[in-house]
């Protein structure tokens, strides 16, 4: 499991046990279940039956254009 | 584990390029004049996130990161190619490829040492995923 400020992922090689922790925690507070992790940190995660792709294309734009790299 | 960028509907496996500042010769007493060291720091720091997903980087931005102190000219322009190189390089990140006929096992390992340095309290931390 994975916290920052108010963002939470959670994985597990176990889906009975991962489903009762969704369960417990969303009883206990208050959120929204997003599904399977798209966005998180600045990171981008693509799902397929192939893999796992993770990129940080977004992030990057972001940072060529703060240090003014759009030219 | 692969750098590789979806193209939409397919896979494009990328060669990664040569090292992109190798050869330019970075001192700590670089040419040109000082540059704003909070600035350089800031791209420096950007830079070190980005390495996330992006192992192809690392190398550049940690030999930029020994100059942080005082920062010329010189250094900047090697950020600056970075940077450039970057620009090109947008669709580049990691792939866990599924292995056939088996279940998609993605493994994770990690270690942390939490303020280890005596003198200013900083921490070591890694860590590794593979497929």
């Amino acid at each position: 499991m994975c916290l920052y400020v108010d963002d939470l992922i959670f994985t597990g090689n176990d889906e009975g046990m991962f489903r009762t922790f969704k369960q417990s925690v969303m009883k206990k507070f208050e959120m929204t279940d997003l599904g399977k992790i798209k966005y998180f940190l600045g990171i981008e995660v693509t799902q397929s039956a192939g893999g796992i792709f993770i990129c940080q294309k977004k992030y990057a734009r972001e940072v060529l254009e703060r240090f003014r790299m759009d030219d | 584990m692969l750098v590789r960028s979806w193209k939409g509907s397919e896979w494009m496996i990328n060669p990664v390029q040569v090292p992109i500042i190798s050869g330019t010769k970075l001192a700590r007493d670089g040419e040109g004049e000082k540059i704003d060291s909070t600035y350089y720091k800031q791209m420096i720091g950007s830079l070190m996130y980005m390495t996330a997903t992006r192992p192809d980087l690392t190398y550049d931005v940690s030999l930029i990161s020994r100059f942080m102190e005082a920062p010329t000219e010189l250094h900047y322009q090697a950020v600056r190619k970075i940077l450039r190189y970057l620009k090109g390089t947008l669709d580049y990140g990691l792939f866990y490829k599924k292995r056939k006929s088996e279940r998609h096992e993605l493994v994770g390992f990690s270690d942390s040492d939490y303020a280890r340095d005596v003198d200013d309290c900083k921490s070591t931390s890694e860590y590794v995923f593979f497929s």
